[in-house]
């Protein structure tokens, strides 16, 4: 990786996005804007039909945006051809990590030839290729005595780490991550999570999409909180749990169940409903 | 004991099949307004216990000890007919999935409408004006408009209100909730929280939450139950089971919700200080945030 | 693929059986020990020493005319299969990645063949390309082909959607590689068992073609010919139509075992694919329209 350590390695502005509907169409994504830094960890907030996973495809380029631009590693990507997209994609800059494992992965191909696909399609000569997969089932703690199982044959976490290996064997200057622990159980849901802070630390940049902020706000460095399409607030982690300052935000920080029995929040969550509805 | 509306004394519940108790010794009494939490994992007779409570065990589940007693009532002898008339008016549920206890090809409204109808005696236009009165206690916005509507053109959250409306429909004195806001954001979940701890105080309902999260439970109850394995683990007022967890199952509940869950980071916030206005958010937000501002101060 | 299919039984016993009818192919027509063609006066004959199946209503010896036909009936079989792949199956796999344009006509086109009369359009192509083995098998795989066309496309399309050729595609992967990588492993299966079953079908479609004039020229031999001949003489040779049945039914069965054999080595995604009941069902309804 000699990317240069100022430019961003995706850098979003004004996106639009509509799908079409029946009846009319609907605007999944407004004006969104949004940059991630060279190893920096961003997470994206957002509930149901908040245009989260549209976010994420726009970028991989699986939805068309009707409007804004696109910058992925320093290459402006908004108009690609599908042929262009497919050269970019092959240099393994970029990285998806799918909610659910299990249908992320092949079920017919053992581990090691999941893990190889990338590789092989970017052109790499098979024994490279392998040397890299054994690295980085390593890097994921994972057994190698696993690379010759199926994906049915391994427990949800083990998948989950196969599935996040798959993503890094390219060196990718950024991974999206959509939904990476809402799947797995909570024992299993910390490992990944730890798993996911080692990576930030190792300087992968993290996009990290997710609708619950407690798991994301342990890991992002910043944090964007999107509602109904719109990017309604961004900044650092702490401070979007903290401090937060749009109405959805302080919503959602204060609908979180936690510990502490709540219900004097009562009347503050139905003032922001309130507000939000006005 | 005199008023409780549903006590639960040592309650076993033996499945015929594996000829093995699934559920043993769950004692537990309710008066109106209380509310009990059962937290535990699939699998742990959270669910089991419930359906005892409304008398709907799977076929080869039989209570094989203990008693039920709703409304002063013992259950064991109920007949069929006595079951279907404790059941709606007495006691009642909500569910994890409310869209597959609605009819889809029926109006949301004339749903609890049939209700009101069949439980209360009412004539057609008094349980329509009922029935819109309702969707309206339950902060549903527009009732008239979600009356006429078909349950796949509802999210899941309305859904659920509206089944929390049938539920309520005939003035039960026990609202049974079982995993009725797992499915649910975290903001549509709080919504269902707080209408159910309303219900609680205005019309005196008694409440049974049950949910796989210690912390929903938490929200709502005054008692908790931890069961594992078909036991209770531990019971007790809930600021015991928080703050003085005996076992340790509860210890490990309680730890995991601290290693991921928002109250890591809730416990070091700051008294609010001056906003600094961030540059990275998108732009038209802000102007809208100046206009809130004093109201949001208040607010938050 | 092959290897594992050879690891169980029912897969070695069905490709032996259609080894042993491959080389009945091939060699049938020279085994013969007298001249398929050739009449003689000892008609309806029992067997004997001379005429080990004994001889039909012409004289003909019964043995020589299975061993002579055997190639023209198999040929035909894989005809029918064949054009069937090509005409169904890779237009349904292409018809999920071409298109709307190419997806609208393939869609179209299939249903107009399914609307189709079978005996209408056999009728009208021989009149337009001839009559003759191969323009009737091209009649038959065009009719056939719809149902290789739907069963691929929906495989395709099952697996087009899935997560994991999701990921493929961003890493970049080209079509060749998905349908290589990914696709044909799921697609395998469901083809396989209608394939196995149009084979099947294709033994039964040459002879009754016969009847109609179309396809196989009366003198010439062919298994289902020999046993059109023979129930019409049941009542001098009532066992006779054992023969030729023997061996077309164990051609179909082998057919259909080696299909189940493909079905259980392929992988949890194919299975999950196969409606075997289905495909079989409507492959009956096709052969009896045949």
């Amino acid at each position: 990786m000699s990317a240069d350590p100022t430019r961003p390695v995706l850098d979003v502005t004004g996106l639009d996005v509509y799908y079409r509907r029946r009846h009319g169409r609907l605007h999944a994504l407004r004006a969104a804007t949004l940059s991630v830094a060279p190893g920096e960890t961003v997470g994206v907030i957002g509930e149901t039909g908040s245009g989260k996973s549209t976010l994420a495809r726009a970028v991989l380029g699986l939805v068309r945006p009707s409007a804004g631009r696109i910058v992925v590693a320093g290459e402006d990507v908004t108009g690609h051809s599908a042929r262009r997209w497919r050269a970019l994609r092959r240099r393994g800059v970029l990285q998806y990590v799918f909610q659910d494992p299990l249908r992320s992965l092949d079920p017919d191909l053992s581990v090691a030839e999941s893990l190889v696909e990338p590789l092989l399609i970017a052109g790499r000569a098979r024994a490279e290729a392998a040397e890299r997969v054994r690295a980085q089932l390593a890097r994921v703690h994972l057994d190698a005595a696993l690379s010759s199982r199926l994906p049915g044959e391994l427990s949800g976490g083990q998948r989950q780490r196969v599935a996040v290996a798959r993503a890094l064997v390219t060196d990718p200057e950024l991974v999206i991550l959509d939904e990476p622990v809402s799947a797995l159980d909570s024992a299993n849901r910390v490992r990944a999570l730890e798993l996911l802070k080692q990576l930030r630390d190792a300087g992968t940049a993290l996009l990290f999409i997710s609708h619950d902020l407690g798991s994301v706000a342990g890991v992002a460095d910043r944090i964007a909180v999107l509602y109904q399409g719109e990017i309604v607030e961004v900044g650092p982690a702490r401070s979007i749990v903290n401090k937060p300052r749009h109405p959805y935000t302080r919503l959602l920080v204060g609908s979180a169940p936690t510990l502490r029995s709540a219900a004097a929040d009562r009347a503050r969550r139905d003032a922001l409903r309130e507000l939000l509805h006005a | 004991m005199a008023d409780d509306v549903l006590t639960l004394s040592d309650v076993c519940i033996h499945d015929a099949v594996t000829d093995r108790d699934v559920v043993r010794g769950v004692s537990f009494s309710l008066t109106p307004g209380r509310a009990v939490g059962i937290v535990g994992e699939s699998g742990s007779g959270k669910t089991l216990t419930c359906r005892a409570v409304l008398g709907i065990l799977p076929e080869h589940f039989t209570v094989a000890g203990g008693t039920i007693h709703l409304a002063g009532r013992d259950v064991a002898g109920l007949t069929r007919r006595e079951w279907t008339g404790l059941r709606g008016a007495t006691v009642s549920a909500v569910f994890q999935d409310p869209a597959s206890y609605l009819n889809p090809s029926l109006r949301v409204g004339s749903q609890i409408a049939e209700v009101l109808r069949v439980k209360r005696g009412l004539r057609r236009r008094e349980a329509r004006r009922r029935a819109v009165e309702l969707l309206a206690t339950l902060r549903l916005r527009d009732p008239e408009g979600v009356y006429q509507q078909y349950p796949h053109e509802l999210s899941g959250g309305m859904l659920q209100r509206v089944l929390i409306g049938t539920a309520i429909a005939a003035d039960p004195q026990v609202l049974i909730a079982d995993e009725a806001t797992t499915a649910l954001d975290v903001t549509v979940q709080a919504e269902i929280l707080d209408l159910l701890a309303e219900l609680r105080e205005r019309a005196g309902l008694a409440l049974v939450v049950i949910s796989h999260d210690l912390a929903v439970v938490a929200q709502l109850c005054d008692e908790v139950l931890v069961m594992r394995a078909g036991e209770v683990v531990e019971q007790g007022p809930t600021a015991d089971i928080l703050f003085r967890p005996r076992h340790e199952y509860t210890r490990l509940l309680i730890a995991e919700h601290e290693q991921y869950g928002l109250d890591r980071f809730l416990d070091e916030r700051e008294p609010a200080g001056p906003r600094a206005p961030s540059p990275r958010a998108s732009g038209p937000r802000d102007d809208v945030d100046a206009d809130h501002a004093k109201e949001l101060d208040h607010v938050g | 693929m092959l290897r594992r299919i050879l690891g169980l039984t029912s897969g070695r016993i069905a490709v032996g059986i259609l080894a042993a009818v491959a080389l009945l192919a091939v060699f049938g027509p020279l085994l013969a020990p007298q001249d398929p063609l050739a009449g003689s006066t000892d008609i309806l004959a029992s067997p004997s020493a001379r005429h080990l199946l004994g001889t039909d209503y012409l004289g003909r010896d019964v043995l020589s005319r299975l061993l002579a036909g055997s190639r023209l009936s198999v040929l035909g079989a894989v005809q029918v299969t064949l054009m069937a792949l090509v005409v169904g199956v890779v237009p349904g796999i292409l018809s999920v990645y071409l298109g709307r344009g190419f997806e609208w006509v393939t869609l179209r086109l299939a249903d107009t063949l399914i609307a189709l009369p079978f005996l209408v359009f056999a009728v009208a192509v021989t009149a337009l390309l001839g009559n003759g083995i191969p323009q009737a098998m091209f009649t038959v795989g065009i009719m056939v082909s719809p149902l290789f066309f739907r069963v691929s496309r929906a495989a395709t399309l099952s697996v087009a959607r899935s997560p994991y050729v999701e990921a493929a595609v961003i890493s970049g992967a080209s079509i060749a590689w998905i349908v290589r990588r990914h696709l044909w492993a799921k697609v395998l299966p469901p083809i396989a068992i209608a394939l196995a079953n149009t084979a099947g079908v294709g033994f039964v479609v040459v002879s009754s073609l016969t009847f109609l004039g179309i396809g196989v020229r009366p003198p010439a031999p062919t298994w289902g010919g020999v046993l059109a001949s023979d129930l019409g003489y049941l009542s001098y040779r009532p066992w006779a139509p054992l023969a030729p049945t023997v061996l077309i039914m164990a051609t179909v069965w082998a057919c259909n075992l080696l299909a189940d054999a493909v079905r259980d080595v392929s992988g949890e995604a194919g299975r999950a694919l196969l409606h075997t009941r289905t495909i079989r069902g409507r492959l009956a309804a096709a052969g009896r329209d045949a």
